[in-house]
């Protein structure tokens, strides 16, 4: 009976930086020194069968990052935890895992319905709660939000195209708010739709909101932080995929 | 500093963090003496490099000291760097050069000398010898380069030659003695065997390189560091043996890394299951010059498949001669990928095959291809090089022929059961010269002959569609071969150069021909007297200071036999007499 240990993890930081692939290597190693029973992949050169949910930016850090592993026999979650954590480099730590007896689960990518984050900045100048909480009701009471994107085609191997397409980024924002404010600094949170057909980064957003209300707050020392991964539960209301510190 | 501010604006900014799993974190107290390992090149070229690794864990496990990387940085870090007014850093406690004691560059590649004085530079740290002060760190040198000490001599303060596991302990101890006083540690350096202090050398006294005796009581790290980002080789590695019994003419690895020796079968396979359980890595690479040499290859296959296809650990057998009972061995090896196999015939004719002592035959190369193709491979890379010594364009023309002539006896004539394509890819390298070979006399090739011969083969290869054909620059050859055979004058057109913007002289994106060219042109040298060759094997040499324990006389011997197209059975077959035999650990190679 095939077995998936869904697992959540978080990824903060200098280990924020490595890229997604990055991340998969250091984990696939992890996996063989921690002595997870893995079930392999057919053919020449197998692979221990893990997918992960919506992929980060690189320099955004998060405490719930989500991965599935299919395992080769039953192991108990508490005992993966504690044997991953035991070999993971800093910064990397499994909080929250769960054993199915299934073969088949609702893919991590599908489940993957809200994206939030935690956003701090900073301004040149002493900033106002008010002023910033009317910025972003004004900026959200847009009808449309547009931005240019720019698609990569690479379906030709030898004619690469780039595609540049308008997209609306006001239906992707589910809440956007101040958290708190201290003289230059605050924080903000951000929740985010992530749909089959298309989602935004943070960035993104932040960098449409300040040129709309002509803040003035520094772009370049915005940090982003990742703070749960919700998916849709039956009664069509968000939840996070597993719940930290939850071992079953 | 702010690194993350720079982090945020950089590529690749995991190429700068550390703290990889099994980096080494060490206290710092007042006394603690601080080693900077430093590799001219981007981290993800200098963390696959094998000796950069063995040192790295070698000075933290078996001295005091504490020893820390650098590595090149990418050109946007460079830049943010100096518009910041900071400096480089090393990966574990983020330092400066500036707070080391020594300073350990390695030298791999001639065109990597550029980025050494950038590095410098980026530290603040003067870039001749004799312009550094008391509180300098000590900038050491090493690695096959350092064979030809003089282009980098009045940069560098010690320059070690040979084997650097040993030097690098008694260096170290001596440190400590002596760390009060520069002068002091330099003469006292100088008296240890295989280290070249220039500004304390005398002529008439010959540097003799070192060599480990024995490999299996030598260190080797089972806890090896492991890249944060994707690099050139990125799997576990053992290291079979040093040096090669074949005696390729042209190789100056087979030189300098006399005499063979072979580490125990055992050794090898408890090194191979302890880095594994270490590292998680799934690939296990068995490195040496020529790996079916080792002695014990087939045995030695067998152990590592049993111990290690439960793991579904595959096996990278780079360097290998493809014989019959080599492709016995791959083919038991399950886990080898049937996607491309290298093999490297360097000429097109059987005389210019002689003449470098390739001991090779068309017919043993065809029926190699011919058993890899019919066992399932589909890609074949074959290596060549232009600008061999006594090389006509008929040899030139012969490389086409043998490719053509491959293509036809394995592809076309095959059995109609194989129904998978062959592609052939021919990659072609300009020839040079490097010191300590028998072809230390000769004439480098010129670029305009290199380019005709390019030009040549090009035609001929645009109309066979199946083979993929690849040559490298003339000018980076050029320049590689100037520094390969230079003297003490070097150095400043290096710094020249340098000052111009050279560097990163390997990348071709960044390779600034015209600029090097401007440097000798400013300070008088004429390139082509270090790339022309000597008409006598009396001239003196830059190098003659250097003993790589192989004998002059031996060299000219192999140099006149390969003039006359004549060769030499291998070192198993009959001992050449090369000088290593009557060296204490040398003797006949096994």
């Amino acid at each position: 009976m095939p077995m998936i240990m869904r697992a959540k993890y978080t990824k903060v930081g200098m280990m924020k930086y490595l890229s997604h692939l990055d991340l998969v290597r250091l984990f696939e190693r992890a996996f063989r020194r921690a002595e997870i029973p893995l079930a392999f992949t057919q053919g020449f050169n197998p692979h221990p069968m893990v997918s992960f949910a919506s992929p980060l930016s690189i320099g955004v850090s998060s405490e719930a990052e989500y991965f599935d592993l299919v395992l080769s026999t039953p192991l108990d979650a508490k005992e993966f935890t504690q044997r991953m954590n035991d070999t993971l480099p800093e910064g990397i730590h499994i909080n929250a895992a769960r054993l199915y007896s299934t073969n088949k689960l609702t893919s991590l990518m599908k489940e993957s319905a809200l994206l939030s984050y935690r956003i701090e900045g900073h301004s040149n100048i002493p900033l106002q709660l008010e002023a910033l909480d009317e910025s972003i009701s004004s900026f959200l009471a847009q009808p449309e939000i547009l931005i240019e994107k720019t698609i990569k085609k690479n379906k030709y191997k030898h004619r690469k195209q780039n595609k540049s397409v308008t997209v609306n980024i006001r239906s992707l924002i589910h809440s956007f708010n101040i958290k708190s404010v201290k003289e230059n600094f605050f924080t903000a949170e951000l929740e985010i739709y992530n749909y089959d057909s298309g989602t935004v980064k943070p960035l993104i957003v932040c960098q449409n909101w300040i040129r709309f209300s002509e803040l003035q707050i520094c772009q370049e020392d915005l940090t982003f932080h990742r703070t749960e991964v919700c998916r849709k539960n039956s009664q069509e209301s968000f939840e996070a995929i597993l719940s930290s510190d939850s071992y079953s | 500093m702010n690194l993350e501010k720079l982090l945020k604006k950089v590529e690749k900014p995991a190429q700068y963090l550390g703290n990889e799993y099994n980096s080494v974190r060490k206290e710092i107290r007042e006394n603690t003496i601080r080693f900077g390992w430093c590799f001219p090149d981007l981290y993800e070229i200098g963390m696959s490099h094998l000796g950069s690794l063995i040192m790295y864990h070698l000075i933290n496990e078996k001295t005091e000291a504490f020893c820390e990387r650098f590595y090149m940085p990418g050109e946007d870090m460079s830049k943010l760097l100096q518009e910041n007014y900071l400096r480089i850093f090393s990966l574990e406690t983020k330092s400066s050069m500036n707070e080391f004691d020594l300073i350990g560059f390695t030298l791999q590649y001639e065109l990597s000398y550029t980025n050494i004085l950038h590095m410098l530079k980026l530290s603040e740290i003067p870039l001749r010898s004799a312009d550094r002060k008391e509180k300098d760190p000590i900038i050491i040198m090493g690695g096959p380069c350092a064979y030809n000490p003089e282009p980098i001599a009045d940069i560098a303060d010690i320059i070690v030659i040979g084997e650097a596991e040993e030097i690098i302990i008694e260096l170290i101890e001596l440190y400590r003695e002596h760390a009060t006083n520069k002068a002091d540690f330099l003469t006292a350096a100088a008296a240890i065997q295989g280290v070249y202090v220039p500004s304390a050398y005398k002529t008439s006294s010959r540097i003799t390189k070192r060599f480990i005796k024995n490999l299996d009581q030598s260190y080797y790290p089972q806890n090896p560091l492991m890249p944060h980002m994707k690099t050139v080789h990125d799997r576990a590695t053992v290291e079979l043996f040093r040096g090669c019994i074949r005696g390729c003419r042209f190789c100056q690895a087979g030189i300098i890394y006399r005499p063979v020796r072979e580490k125990s079968k055992e050794k090898l396979v408890a090194d191979a299951c302890a880095i594994i359980q270490n590292t998680g890595y799934d690939e296990l690479s068995l490195t040496s010059l020529s790996t079916s040499d080792y002695s014990q290859f087939y045995d030695l296959a067998n152990e590592l498949m049993s111990e290690l296809e439960n793991e579904r650990v595959g096996l990278s057998l780079p360097s290998l001669r493809l014989d019959n009972m080599t492709l016995k061995i791959l083919k038991q090896i399950q886990r080898v990928r049937k996607s491309g196999l290298t093999f490297a015939p360097e000429a097109g004719s059987q005389r210019l095959r002689n003449v470098i002592n390739k001991g090779i035959t068309e017919d043993d190369l065809i029926q190699s291809v011919k058993k890899a193709y019919e066992a399932g491979w589909s890609q074949i890379k074959l290596y060549f090089m232009i600008g061999l010594p006594t090389e006509t364009m008929e040899d030139v023309e012969a490389i086409y022929q043998l490719v053509s002539n491959l293509d036809h006896e394995v592809y076309q004539k095959r059995d109609s059961q194989y129904k998978h394509p062959l592609k052939i890819s021919v990659s072609v390298s300009n020839f040079v010269p490097k010191p300590f070979t028998p072809f230390q006399w000769s004439p480098q090739d010129t670029m305009e002959s290199l380019k005709m011969k390019h030009q040549l083969l090009k035609e001929k290869f645009r109309k066979k569609r199946s083979v993929q054909f690849n040559y490298h620059d003339p000018e980076t050859s050029f320049l590689e071969g100037i520094f390969a055979r230079g003297d003490r004058h070097l150095s400043e057109v290096l710094i020249r150069a340098y000052e111009k913007g050279c560097r990163f002289d390997g990348w071709m994106e960044h390779f600034k021909f015209d600029k090097w060219m401007e440097a000798f042109e400013e300070l008088e040298i004429n390139p082509e007297k270090y790339t022309q060759g000597t008409k006598s094997t009396d001239t003196a040499l830059p190098w003659d200071h250097i003993d790589a324990l192989v004998t002059k006389e031996f060299l000219i011997r192999e140099y006149n036999k390969a003039l006359n197209a004549e060769t030499t059975p291998h070192c198993r077959q009959k001992c050449t007499g090369c000088g290593l035999q009557t060296v204490e650990g040398g003797g006949i190679c096994p």
